[in-house]
């Protein structure tokens, strides 16, 4: 399988925070969605991929291409978009245009203007008149315009409503079903990593907690929850993480199946995204079961 | 860079428009105004009221956030630096042509004919835009654009400092502190230019260094 993103020991060191050994791959054809709370380190990952700021440490390679010897031609292949627009307020979409295709050799006018069709977005009308959602539908327009084969999205799907939000993540997953293209997407939205993703990378105080198939998360992890009671009782070693609220004991397990069968009388429920990373978060770890 | 230049340029549109005006504004006002000094001040306005947008501009970039996003464009580092530099020139050379505008104006209406005088209004205008424009760029580049209007005001004081400071050591050559000598003119825009190619290559030391985020 070829690897379209490889990080390997990535640290940036800052006074008050450190990105620390953050290693993962984007296999090609899939979609990574990068996830953790607010200063997880999400963006400064991002930021070392696309050169923004110089990293201390560890390795990137993007499409086969070391960075730090990156060919500025490898750009043309990298499709960016950050959160909100990044271009002038005043230019309109048609002039956009005109400036993005004078740098992507491969810009691709008829597509450009076809997904601003199907986009909703006014061509002539100044980029200041237009809404945080538009701008953002903006953005990802020009990303697919030139034919990336990796796109890397930083929080692209905020500020959408669920609609347009909709409309976008089917358009990453068709252009992923080629295999040639790949995509990663820094998001809090995790629904919309529950519909696109294929792996789940976990972030959290500037140290990937886990990075997994996203299928495996949902099919096999489960919450546990019980009483005070139950919870002494159930092996340690079974939890993730756990955590109490009011009453009531929540514990993260990573194969609910096993885990209802083990405690038949503690309620197994399958666990989302948001809780398993809400668990990691704010409960407590099971160190032994994490480092395993 | 092409796309690079364009997109500077549709992000001043605007500010463009309303300097276009206001220097053909100046030309029509020279009409009724035959004095030398007139004239040269009028020519030395409307080649700095153009690269006055420059501060804006910058300032745009910033708070759009372009200036992060042109670094994942598949352009050179360099590039991003030249085609802002060859910006400044046009905006420079917009300015020259709309003082031979004045200059020519003036001289056709008015019979007009002192050459020098008109010379003086362009070295001037030159030496306060292209010195405004060299210590402006990579001073934003440096510490960001928030303060950009006194940044831009910092470099116009610096600019006009330059013929002061010409003057005053070119004293002995021209037997007086005369910022109006032929020589204190030329030395002074000479200066202006080396000023302006210098910061360049301040400039793209600054980008290269700089982190993004």
């Amino acid at each position: 399988m070829n690897t379209a993103l490889a990080i390997t020991g990535l640290t940036k060191k800052y006074s008050h925070f450190t990105l620390d050994n953050i290693s993962f791959c984007i296999p090609s054809g899939s979609i990574v969605g990068l996830i953790g709370e607010n200063g997880a380190g999400k963006s400064t990952t991002i930021h070392s991929i696309l050169g923004l700021i110089k990293k201390d440490s560890g390795k990137i390679t993007i499409l086969g291409h070391d960075i730090d010897n990156f060919d500025y031609a490898v750009k043309e292949k990298v499709g960016v978009v950050f959160d909100g627009s990044n271009f002038s307020e005043e230019l309109t979409p048609v002039k956009l245009s005109k400036v993005l295709r004078d740098i992507y050799s491969s810009w691709d006018q008829s597509y450009f203007n076809n997904l601003l069709n199907r986009l909703n977005i006014p061509a002539a009308k100044k980029i200041k008149t237009f809404s945080k959602g538009m701008k953002m539908k903006l953005s990802i327009a020009t990303a697919f315009a030139h034919h990336p084969n990796l796109l890397i999205l930083d929080e692209a799907t905020s500020g959408l409503d669920p609609i347009v939000r909709d409309d976008i993540l089917d358009m990453f997953l068709e252009f992923v079903q080629d295999e040639e293209h790949s995509i990663l997407v820094s998001s809090h939205i995790t629904s919309d990593l529950e519909k696109v993703a294929d792996y789940i990378v976990f972030m959290h105080a500037g140290k990937i907690i886990f990075c997994r198939p996203k299928d495996e998360l949902l099919e096999h992890y489960g919450i546990m929850k019980c009483g005070a009671a139950q919870f002494d009782a159930i092996d340690k070693d079974d939890m993730i993480a756990y955590r109490k609220q009011d009453y009531e004991w929540q514990i993260l397990v990573a194969n609910r199946q096993k885990a209802a069968k083990k405690y038949p009388k503690v309620m197994v429920t399958a666990a989302t995204i948001d809780e398993i990373m809400l668990l990691y978060v704010k409960g407590e770890k099971n160190e032994r079961v994490n480092s395993q | 860079m092409k796309g690079l230049i364009r997109n500077n340029f549709y992000s001043m549109e605007n500010n463009i428009k309303i300097s276009f005006i206001m220097a053909l504004f100046s030309a029509a006002v020279s009409f009724f105004v035959k004095h030398d000094a007139f004239i040269q001040m009028i020519i030395a306005m409307q080649l700095f009221l153009f690269i006055v947008n420059a501060g804006a501009s910058l300032h745009a970039d910033e708070v759009s956030k372009w200036n992060r996003f042109e670094l994942t464009l598949p352009v050179k580092s360099n590039d991003i630096i030249k085609a802002k530099y060859i910006s400044f020139a046009i905006l420079i050379l917009l300015g020259i042509v709309m003082g031979s505008i004045t200059a020519i104006y003036a001289c056709v209406t008015n019979g007009f004919s002192n050459v020098y005088s008109i010379f003086y209004g362009y070295e001037f205008g030159l030496t306060l835009s292209a010195t405004t424009a060299g210590i402006m760029y990579p001073l934003m580049l440096k510490i960001g654009t928030e303060k950009n209007e006194l940044i831009m005001i910092l470099s116009a004081i610096a600019a006009v400092g330059l013929p002061v400071l010409s003057s005053v050591i070119l004293a002995p050559l021209t037997g007086e502190m005369n910022m109006k000598h032929p020589l204190v003119g030329m030395v002074s825009s000479i200066a202006a230019l080396g000023i302006f190619i210098g910061s360049y290559f301040v400039s793209v030391k600054i980008h290269r260094l700089k982190e993004f985020h």
